[in-house]
C-alpha cells in the first residue's frame, strides 16, 4: 500500500515539474563595477541597490559616483577597473566618432520634455520668436545645445541669428538671474531651480514643438560584454525587477532615489514625471543617435563619417532577459 | 478481496488514468505550442514586412549604411522564418509559402535594384536617379502589399489549425474532467461501502462497548482487514466482559476488605485513643508519626508537639542521647533490650519532670516502612503500693519477731511457776501421802499431768519460735540414720505395738540435720500415733524424684487420715483435724514441721482419705548451700 501511495506520489511531482518550467537560476556570483552619474535618471540602480535587487540577482555591484555621465563614459573609456557606465545620448555621440570601443546594452530612461528654454519676462521674450538677437545660454556641444538649434530652426532661424554663450549647466540659473543672460536652455533639475529662484512670473517657459527624445543609456566597453556577458545579464534583470518597483511603487521609489543623490524630495517629485524609467533597446535610438551625430559632425566642420550605431548597440544579454523590450529590427 | 489488495487495484486505476492524462496532456500542449509558434512566426512575418518598409523609406531618405543593414539582415531573417513555416504547414498550403519565398526574392531584388540606383552612401537623392528609385520603392511596397495579404491567408489556415486543436483539446480536457469525476465518485462510492460504512458499523459497536453493553458483539463479516477488525472487537469485547466480571469480584472483594479496613481502622482509632495506656508511633529515624490522648496525658504534651519531633523528647537523659544509637544497633544487629519485652524506665515529662514508666516495644512493617510502637504505662502508683507493701511486710516481720520474742520469754517465764506446780504438788504427793486422801492424792497426780502437758506444750511453742529465728546449719548427711534413731525411741515408748518400718537404707540430703530431725520427729510420731487403732502400725519412708528433678521424701502411714478438705488448716498452728480426745496433740507439730521446711525453702504436703491413711511430702531447696 505504501509503495502505491509512494509511485503515485512520485508521478504527482513528476506531473508538477513538468508544469513548472521556470529555470532554476544557477548563476555565478558577478562583481560588477558601475560608473554612475548622481542624478535622477539612474534610479532604477538606487532602487536595485537599495532593495538588494543585484544580490538576489547574484551581482556583487560597486558603484563610482560621477558628477556627469559623460565622465562616467570617459572613465569607463581609461579605466578598465569600470565594466558599465550611465550616460546621456550626447556623450554617446561625441564618442563615437573615433572608433568602437564601448555598446550600448540598454535605454535606463527617457524624457520627452525633459529639455526647455527659460527667458527672462523683463528682457521682452514672450515667445520663441522673441529669442532673436538675444543672449541665450547653453552648455556647448550638449543636448541643450542641440535642442536649441532644432528649437530654433522651427521657428525659421538659427543659431547665429542670437548671441549664444557657452555656460556651465549648474551655472545656468544663477547667470539668468543676475541678468547677464536673456535665456537659457537647460534640462532638469536646472529649470525647477531657476523658476524656484526666480519666480515663475519673471519667466517664460518655451517648451519643444515637436517631442524632444532623449535617451539615457548603460554602456560596456565591447570586450566587457563579449566575455561577460552572463554578468551584464544578470545586473540588467536586476534592474528590470527594479523598473516594475519604480511603476507599482513611485512615491516610495522617489524617496529612495532622493535619498540616494541627497536631493530635495519635493523637487524630485515635481520633475519625477519628466522621465520613464524603462530597460529597453526601441528603434528609435538608431534614429536619435544618427540625427545628434549628423549635427555634431555639422559642428565640428570636419568630413567625418557617419557612424554606423548599430555597431555601438549589443541587444544579446537584454535580449535574453526582456525578449519583448528589443524594439530594434534585426 | 483484501483491502491492501483493492486499495493496490484501484491506485493502480489511477496511475493508468493519471498517465493517459498526461500522456494527451503533454501531446496536445506540444501540439498547441507548435501551432502558437508558427502562428507567431507568421505574426513575425508580417511585422518583419511592416519593418522593411519602414527601411526601405529610411534608407532611400538617408542613404545611410546603418539600414540597408539592417534591411539585409531582417529579410534574411524573414526568409528564414518562412522556411521554418514551409516545414510546418500541410501540402495545401506549400504552394502559398513557396509563392512567398519567391516573392521575398524579388523583394530583395528590388532593394537591390534601389541600392545600385543610389549613386553613393549620402543623402539627398540625386534628380536624375530619383524617379527610378521612387518607381522600384513603390513597387516594393505593392510586392510587400501582396507578401502581406499571402502573409495573412497562411495566418488564417494556421489559426484555423490553432482554434481546432484548441477545440479538440478542450473536448479532451472535458473528457478528462468527466472520467476523472466519474472516478471520484467511484472512489467515493468504494470508500463509502469498504471503509466507511464498516467504520460506522463498527464506531456504532464502539459506542455501545463504551456505554457498558460488554457482552455486545458487531455482526460485520467482511473478508477483508475491517472484518478481522470486527472480530479482534468481538474477542475484545468477550476479554472486557471477562475481565468486567473479574473487576466486579474483585471490587466487591475490595470493598469489602475496605469495610473490613474501616472496622478495624475503627476498632483501632478507638483502642489507640481509649486505651488508658499511652501509646507512641515512631518510625525508624525515631520520629514520632502520633501519640494517643493517654501519652498526651502523660507526658503533658499535645499531639502537635509531639508528631514530627524525635522520640528523644519524651527520654530523659542518659538514655535521650542514645536513643538513636538504641535505634541504629537495633536495625544493624535486629537484638533489642527492650523490643518485644516490657521494661520499666523513666520518661520525661513537658515540664522537666521524671515519671516512672513501663513501656512495651514492639515492631511493625507497614508498606515496607518499619515502625515502632511503644505502649506505655503509668507505674509511679504502682511502684508506689509496692514500696507500701515492701514498708508493710517489713513492719510485720518486726512485729512477727517482737511477737516470737514475747512468746518465747512468756513461754520461758512460764516454767518456772509450772516448775513450782509440779514440785510443790510432787513434794505433796510424796511427803504427805499418808495424809492425803486418796482424792486429793489423785487431784495432785492430775495437777501434775496438768503442769507435764502445759511443759510439753511451752516446750513446743519454744521450739516453734526458735525456729523462726533459727540460722540454718546446712550440711549433706544421711536421712536413714535420723529415721533409724527417731524409730528406734519410739519403739521404746510404744512396746505394746506392733510397727512395721520400711525405709530405705540410705536417704542422702541436704539441709539442717538438727531441724530435719526436728522434721522426720514430728512426722513418725503423728504416723505412729494415727495409726494406733491398727492391729499393726505399717510406716513406709522413701525418696523419690518429682517432675522438676527435686528430690521428695515421704512419709506413709496407714493410719486414720484425714479428709483432704480440710487441708487447708493442716499445717497451721493450733488446728486439729481430729478430736483431742481421739488423739492426743498440742496442734504445733506439723505448723512446726511447715516453718522448717520453709525456712529451707522446700514444699511440704499431704495425700490421704480418711481411714486409708496418710503420706506427708516435703522437698527442699538443692541450692541452699
Amino acid at each position: 500500500m505504501t509503495k502505491q501511495l509512494s509511485i503515485l506520489a512520485l508521478l504527482l511531482s513528476i506531473t508538477c515539474a513538468c508544469s513548472d518550467q521556470r529555470a532554476s537560476n544557477n548563476k555565478t556570483m558577478a562583481n560588477i563595477t558601475l560608473a554612475a552619474e548622481m542624478s535622477l535618471l539612474p534610479s532604477t540602480v538606487w532602487v536595485a541597490e537599495k532593495l538588494e535587487l543585484f544580490k538576489k540577482h547574484n551581482v556583487n555591484l560597486t558603484i563610482r559616483e560621477f558628477d556627469s555621465g559623460r565622465n562616467a563614459l570617459e572613465t569607463m573609456l581609461k579605466d578598465d577597473s569600470i565594466n558599465i557606465a550611465t550616460v546621456a545620448q550626447t556623450p554617446v555621440v561625441f564618442n563615437s566618432f573615433k572608433e568602437e570601443p564601448y555598446v550600448i546594452v540598454a535605454t535606463m530612461a527617457y524624457s520627452l520634455d525633459d529639455i526647455k528654454v527659460l527667458a527672462r519676462k523683463d528682457r521682452g521674450i514672450k515667445s520663441p520668436k522673441d529669442l532673436k538677437g538675444k543672449k541665450i545660454g547653453a552648455t556647448k556641444r550638449s543636448t541643450g545645445h542641440y535642442f536649441l538649434e532644432g528649437f530654433l530652426e522651427h521657428y525659421g532661424y538659427n543659431l547665429s541669428d542670437v548671441d549664444l554663450h557657452d555656460v556651465n549647466a549648474a551655472t545656468l540659473p544663477e547667470k539668468l538671474q543676475s541678468g547677464e543672460l536673456d535665456a537659457i536652455t537647460s534640462w532638469e533639475p536646472h529649470i525647477h531651480n531657476t523658476e524656484k529662484i526666480m519666480g515663475n512670473k519673471a519667466l517664460t517657459l518655451l517648451l519643444s514643438p515637436t517631442a524632444f527624445r532623449k535617451d539615457f543609456y548603460f554602456t560596456v566597453k565591447k570586450d566587457y560584454a563579449n566575455y561577460a556577458s552572463d554578468a551584464i545579464e544578470q545586473f540588467l534583470a536586476a534592474l528590470i525587477d527594479a523598473e516594475k518597483y519604480i511603476k507599482e511603487n513611485p512615491l516610495e521609489s522617489q524617496k529612495i532615489a532622493a535619498s540616494r543623490i541627497n536631493a530635495d524630495i519635493e523637487i524630485v517629485k515635481q520633475i519625477w514625471d519628466s522621465f520613464t524609467f524603462e530597460i529597453t533597446l526601441e528603434q528609435s535610438i538608431l534614429v536619435g543617435l544618427e540625427d545628434e551625430a549628423l549635427w555634431a559632425i555639422k559642428l565640428s566642420k570636419n568630413k567625418i563619417a557617419l557612424p554606423n550605431y548599430l555597431n555601438f548597440i549589443n541587444i544579446t544579454p537584454l535580449k535574453s532577459v526582456k525578449p519583448n523590450g528589443v524594439n530594434i529590427i534585426h | 478481496m483484501k483491502l491492501a489488495k483493492q486499495s493496490q487495484l484501484f491506485i493502480g486505476v489511477i496511475v493508468l488514468i493519471l498517465l493517459g492524462s498526461i500522456i494527451i496532456d503533454f501531446q496536445y500542449t506540444t501540439k498547441l505550442n507548435f501551432q502558437r509558434e508558427t502562428f507567431s512566426k507568421v505574426e513575425q512575418l508580417v511585422q518583419g514586412m511592416f519593418e522593411l518598409n519602414i527601411l526601405t523609406n529610411e534608407y532611400i531618405m538617408s542613404g545611410t549604411r546603418r539600414p540597408y543593414q539592417q534591411w539585409i539582415r531582417r529579410h534574411a531573417s524573414l526568409v528564414n522564418i518562412l522556411l521554418t513555416i514551409s516545414n510546418r504547414v500541410d501540402a495545401e498550403n506549400i504552394s502559398t509559402t513557396n509563392k512567398l519565398r519567391v516573392k521575398l526574392s524579388e523583394l530583395r531584388n528590388l532593394f537591390t535594384k534601389i541600392l545600385i540606383n543610389k549613386t553613393s552612401d549620402g543623402f539627398p537623392i540625386s534628380k536624375t536617379n530619383k524617379p527610378i528609385i521612387y518607381k522600384l520603392s513603390s513597387q516594393a511596397r505593392l510586392l510587400s502589399q501582396q507578401i502581406v495579404s499571402n502573409v495573412n491567408s497562411l495566418g488564417k489556415y494556421t489559426q484555423a489549425q490553432l482554434d481546432l486543436t484548441e477545440k479538440n483539446s478542450k473536448q479532451i480536457l472535458q473528457l478528462s474532467s468527466f472520467i476523472i469525476g466519474c472516478l471520484f465518485i467511484a472512489v467515493m462510492i468504494w470508500v463509502n461501502q469498504v471503509f466507511l460504512k464498516p467504520i460506522r458499523q463498527l464506531h456504532k459497536h464502539a459506542k455501545t462497548l463504551i456505554s457498558g453493553s460488554y457482552y455486545s458483539k458487531t455482526d460485520l463479516k467482511t473478508n477483508n482487514e475491517l472484518g478481522e477488525l470486527a472480530e479482534s472487537y468481538n474477542i475484545l469485547s468477550d476479554t472486557i466482559w471477562g475481565k468486567m466480571k473479574e473487576l466486579t469480584r474483585n471490587t466487591r472483594f475490595l470493598e469489602k476488605s475496605l469495610n473490613a479496613t474501616k472496622i478495624a481502622e475503627s476498632r483501632y482509632s478507638t483502642i489507640f485513643n481509649s486505651a488508658s495506656d499511652g501509646i507512641v508511633i515512631i518510625n525508624h529515624k525515631g520520629i514520632i508519626q502520633s501519640v494517643n490522648p493517654s501519652a498526651e496525658a502523660l507526658f503533658d504534651y499535645t499531639s502537635d508537639e509531639l508528631i514530627g519531633e524525635n522520640v528523644a523528647i519524651l527520654v530523659p537523659s542518659p538514655h535521650k542521647y542514645q536513643h538513636d544509637n538504641y535505634l541504629e544497633n537495633y536495625k544493624k544487629t535486629r537484638k533489642a533490650k527492650i523490643i518485644g519485652a516490657r521494661r520499666e524506665l523513666e520518661g520525661l515529662r513537658k515540664d522537666g519532670e521524671h515519671t516512672p514508666i513501663s513501656l512495651a516495644i514492639s515492631e511493625m512493617t507497614l508498606e515496607g516502612k518499619t515502625y515502632f510502637s511503644g505502649v506505655i504505662r503509668d507505674i509511679s502508683e504502682e511502684i508506689k503500693a509496692k514500696n507500701d507493701l515492701i514498708r508493710t511486710n517489713e513492719q510485720l516481720s518486726m512485729t512477727n519477731k517482737e511477737l516470737e520474742a514475747y512468746a518465747y520469754s512468756i513461754s520461758h517465764d512460764l516454767r518456772s511457776p509450772l516448775r513450782v506446780i509440779d514440785g510443790y504438788s510432787m513434794i505433796l504427793l510424796e511427803d504427805y501421802a499418808d495424809e492425803l486422801s486418796s482424792e486429793v492424792r489423785d487431784y495432785l497426780l492430775r495437777i501434775r499431768k496438768g503442769t507435764d502437758k502445759m511443759g510439753d506444750l511451752i516446750t513446743n511453742l519454744l521450739k516453734m519460735s526458735q525456729t523462726a529465728n533459727e540460722t540454718l546449719m546446712i550440711e549433706s548427711f544421711d536421712l536413714s540414720k535420723i529415721i533409724k534413731e527417731v524409730i528406734e525411741q519410739l519403739q521404746q515408748i510404744h512396746k505394746n505395738r506392733k510397727i512395721e518400718l520400711n525405709y530405705l537404707p540410705e536417704i542422702q540430703i541436704t539441709g539442717d540435720k538438727t531441724l530435719i530431725q526436728d522434721v522426720m520427729e514430728n512426722l513418725i510420731n503423728n504416723s505412729v500415733k494415727f495409726s494406733a487403732k491398727q492391729a499393726i502400725t505399717k510406716i513406709e519412708i522413701g525418696s523419690s524424684t518429682n517432675a522438676d528433678n527435686l528430690q521428695v521424701i515421704f512419709v506413709k502411714d496407714n493410719g486414720v487420715g484425714f479428709n483432704m478438705a480440710h487441708q487447708s488448716k493442716l499445717f497451721q498452728p493450733f488446728q486439729r483435724l481430729h478430736k483431742v480426745n481421739q488423739f492426743e496433740g498440742s496442734g504445733i507439730g506439723l505448723a512446726t514441721v511447715h516453718r522448717i521446711i520453709k525456712l529451707h525453702k522446700g514444699d511440704i504436703w499431704a495425700e490421704s482419705e480418711p481411714d486409708k491413711g496418710a503420706t506427708f511430702y516435703f522437698t527442699l531447696n538443692p541450692t541452699l548451700n
